[in-house]
């Protein structure tokens, strides 16, 4: 591991300097971000401090270099980074995930969010309405490339405030972080389109499969990306997982990925193609099995960006407002405190600029 | 050999080329296009093909050695394909037979049908497209300065040669590469051409609906691949031409272009029910009919939609539309007049029509389009030019005083023109497509919906597969005729989703479809989504 970087995430992420990186680009962004008041809009003293992460662990990345990297992401003029730091910040991040388990311990307050997928702005306007990092500690289960037009800016920002806060961050595997998908749904474009090769999608697919899969909150809340498997009983059976693999297109660790909740008891054949449903039944039986109160999970569109069901067993979270800049819904994240209790804050698309510009192709034969 | 380049050889109709037919001559070639009658004193210019790079060489007829050509029925008012419904009458002389499972049943009636037993190359089917394998020559009589002026083609033209003859790499192929049984099937007067290959005796019928100007042949290598994907004895795959398409002949000529969603839908149960019997529509009424799962591609995938939505098949469970969704048809369909008006309308011969189709992108693989092309053009005479010979081939125009006038019109050459005027359709387009999206998530069964482009979602349909109510199958790869296009991938999707839910065998012994845990513990019900 990183000495220095994870010392600094382990004690000393309320450091003046730490808070200073991120909360500067925070400001840049918003006006009406929560963090503002503590941002003094210089990362000087960040950058003195940062040599002493330097040469710890195999890749050498300071936090000055992931501040820098941060103010450079977190604006809405993001500015994407280089091939090469791309790179470094892919193998540091992979240090870090390989460490974590596929069961990841994740402490309260936390802040839960679900799908993003790509749409950059509207993560930025999630930092405003959640509080930007390390204030506030969060929670991605996964899907944060495709569909939307940044899944570049979108994923390098997630996995620089994963390395930069390991402990404050936990970014968890989607189905949609797997080489196949992101070869249909956009992001290896994406990457083709910024970077001329596909390099920089090589190195964030190779790290996706080090991303766990799950995330235990406090011991009582199970979070995920998709839901349940028939092929699992407890968590310990997940922990057993070998997870560093492209996605399966079947079997427990794809189930994972790939699963809904569903209105009808058992389990089910999923319309999806991949994993299965499963019903109110199966949920409550797994929360009692493995003594945990919730299943958090993201993957479905909801409307209402949160949808409780199968009794508040099971909650849907879902973080990409108006979802592929076409389906109205709203947006959610789930604030978690130190008593676990929970509020959700729902929020609308950021106004934006760009999407607009790209059109979408129209067959010229439908007949 | 020339121009292959582009696909645009000169002979085709030079729209392909995005040109104008601004010329005295490329209007007449379009009123020709347009099958106006031979009643107009247009002009002496009227037979005068545009100018040709090539012009000099000299042009042999594109086919030859045809049968001979029913009498031409009286009226100016013509259309070739009321010509076509004369032929299939005329030559069937006994009405087609129906399809009986396991094939046989068909032989006599000269219709071309065939069962069980392969037919010969296209040549011993005396449908109505299909051009003969090759030509003994000679059978039209050219005026020697048409043939200076109008020949542009080292290799459509001439019997024997490479392109006519059967080894040609635009040559057409039969139904039989890839199907195994044919059958004219009829359904009240109207008789639907149908295909079929994979035991009779499967469980699973995979049924085919083609899209709009295509015929049940563009299914062809899709339907190979899904037999050999999922096994001969696990499913078997049907498909039909629809009304106005392909070798399907109506027998009331006003109702031939009745190709609104419900008359498909009509059709559709028609076709099924003549196949499967009354079980198909009423359980328990005759023999059960075998589940169905309904697959259309753009028109066709419309029209199983609503075929599925309707419940007139009870047996269905399971649908598969390929690459037409409401929002993005609804969307090009004020740009589908000109698209069709920009397409070639006739051409010297078939590999020309075959090369045509596939150089212009419309089909990327010239081993579907060389199966799936054929059925789609018929050939025309000008008007007054009597056919030597030809069960075949249909004049445009009436005859009746034609000839006589005849004079340069006398001596054109009869070209391929596409057997489907899809023209004639456009009020039903909006009918189609309206309401699909709404119509496809109603539908109870498992469905899936192979796309070309992950963009062509609507909004209904994006929310719905985001929240996991079908599945989706992207192949960027293909353009829309993904089905030609991407022949095995489009049957692995099938297949798979067959699979998947369980509506033929897992393949293969090791469970890896389901868990074991999941077998053993969970019995299975396949979800009706």
């Amino acid at each position: 591991m990183a000495a220095g970087v994870t010392a600094d995430a382990g004690g000393g992420d309320g450091t003046a300097a730490a808070t200073t990186g991120v909360s500067t680009a925070a400001t840049e962004n918003a006006t009406s971000s929560p963090a503002v008041a503590t941002a003094n809009g210089s990362n000087g003293p960040d950058r003195a401090a940062a040599p002493a992460a330097g040469g710890a662990g195999t890749v050498s990345l300071t936090n000055g270099d992931l501040d820098r990297f941060l103010e450079q992401l977190m604006s809405e003029n993001c500015k994407p980074l280089s091939e090469e730091e791309v790179k470094t910040l892919c193998d540091k991040a992979r240090e870090i995930l390989m460490e974590e388990s596929n069961v990841q311990g994740v402490a309260c307050p936390v802040t839960v969010c679900g799908d993003i997928h790509g749409q950059f702005h509207d993560l930025l306007e999630l930092f405003r309405i959640g509080g930007t990092c390390p204030d506030t500690n969060y929670l991605f289960m996964g899907d944060y490339v495709d569909r939307g037009y940044y899944s570049v800016e979108t994923v390098t920002a997630l996995v620089c405030l994963k390395v930069r806060y390991p402990h404050r961050v936990t970014i968890l595997r989607g189905n949609h972080e797997s080489r196949q998908i992101t070869q249909v749904y956009g992001f290896y474009d994406e990457c083709l389109r910024k970077y001329s090769n596909a390099n920089v999608w090589k190195n964030f697919t190779d790290m996706f499969d080090y991303l766990p899969l799950t995330a235990l909150v406090e011991n009582t809340i199970f979070c995920l990306h998709g839901g349940l498997s028939p092929s699992i009983d407890t968590l310990d059976q997940i922990r057993a997982l070998d997870r560093v693999q492209e996605v399966p297109h079947e079997g427990p660790m794809c189930d994972l990925l790939w699963s809904d909740p569903d209105d009808r008891c058992g389990w089910g054949i999923s319309p999806r193609g991949a994993g299965y449903t499963f019903g109110n039944d199966i949920s409550d039986q797994f929360n009692h099995t493995n003594n945990v109160t919730l299943i958090a999970r993201a993957h479905q569109l909801v409307m209402e960006g949160y949808n409780w069901c199968h009794d508040r067993n099971v909650v849907t979270i879902f973080s990409a407002p108006n979802y592929c800049y076409r389906c109205g819904n709203q947006a959610a994240i789930m604030e978690l405190d130190e008593q676990r209790n929970y509020t959700f804050l729902q929020f609308d698309p950021a106004p934006r600029r760009g999407e607009d510009h790209v059109t979408k192709k129209t067959p010229d034969y439908f007949l | 050999m020339q121009t292959q380049v582009d696909g645009a050889c000169p002979d085709d109709d030079p729209m392909v080329e995005g040109l104008e037919p601004a010329s005295e001559a490329l209007g007449a070639r379009r009123a020709f296009a347009d099958r106006v009658g031979d009643e107009g004193e247009g002009g002496g210019d009227v037979g005068r093909p545009p100018a040709s790079p090539l012009m000099g060489m000299v042009r042999r007829p594109p086919f030859g050695g045809r049968p001979p050509a029913p009498p031409a029925m009286g009226g100016t008012d013509r259309s070739p394909l009321d010509m076509v419904r004369a032929q299939a009458l005329a030559r069937g002389g006994a009405p087609p037979l129906a399809l009986s499972p396991g094939g046989g049943g068909v032989g006599g009636g000269g219709s071309g049908v065939t069962s069980a037993a392969p037919p010969p190359p296209p040549s011993g089917d005396s449908s109505s497209s299909l051009p003969p394998a090759s030509g003994s020559g000679g059978a039209f009589q050219f005026g020697d300065l048409e043939a200076q002026l109008d020949d542009d083609d080292g290799d459509g033209g001439a019997p024997g040669t490479a392109a006519d003859g059967g080894s040609g790499e635009w040559d057409p192929l039969p139904w039989d590469t890839c199907f195994s049984e044919c059958h004219d099937v009829p359904v009240g007067a109207d008789t639907f051409r149908v295909y079929s290959t994979g035991a009779a005796t499967a469980e699973v019928v995979v049924l085919l609906l083609h899209g709009g100007g295509h015929c049940a042949l563009s299914w062809a290598r899709t339907a190979q691949a899904l037999v050999a994907d999922a096994g001969a004895d696990a499913v078997r795959v049907v498909a039909y031409d629809a009304r106005a398409h392909g070798h399907t002949v109506t027998a009331d000529p006003t109702r031939e272009y009745e190709l609104s969603a419900e008359q498909q839908v009509e059709d559709a149960v028609a076709v099924v029910t003549a196949l499967y019997g009354a079980g198909a529509t009423v359980p328990g009424e005759g023999p059960p009919a075998p589940s169905l799962v309904v697959v259309g591609h753009s028109m066709g995938g419309a029209i199983a939609t609503r075929l599925v939505a309707s419940g007139r098949l009870p047996s269905v469970i399971g649908l598969v539309v390929i690459d037409v969704v409401e929002g993005t048809a609804v969307q090009a369909l004020p740009y589908m007049s000109s698209w069709l008006r920009s397409r070639s309308r006739s051409f010297a011969s078939v590999p020309r029509g075959i090369r045509y189709v596939v150089n212009a992108g419309h089909v990327r693989r010239s081993a579907s389009a060389r199966i799936s092309v054929p059925p789609q053009l018929i050939l025309v005479h000008p008007p007054g030019a009597a056919p030597a010979g030809g069960g075949d081939s249909v004049q445009a125009g009436g005859s009746g005083g034609g000839g006589g006038r005849g004079g340069p019109r006398s001596r054109r050459r009869p070209r391929w023109m596409w057997r489907t005027q899809l023209d004639k359709s456009e009020v039903y387009w909006r009918g189609w497509f309206v309401g699909l999206s709404a119509a496809f998530l109603r539908c109870n069964v498992a469905k899936v919906l192979v796309l070309a482009g992950v963009d062509r979602l609507d909004r209904e349909l994006m929310i719905a597969q985001m929240q996991g109510k079908f599945q989706t199958v992207m192949i960027p790869s293909a353009g829309h005729a993904v089905h030609e296009d991407e022949p095995e991938a489009t049957a692995g999707a099938v297949a798979g989703f067959l699979r998947r839910n369980l509506f033929i065998g897992a393949g293969g012994d090791d469970g890896t479809l389901l868990p074991a845990a999941f077998q053993q513990r969970r019995p299975v019900v396949p979800r009706r989504a």
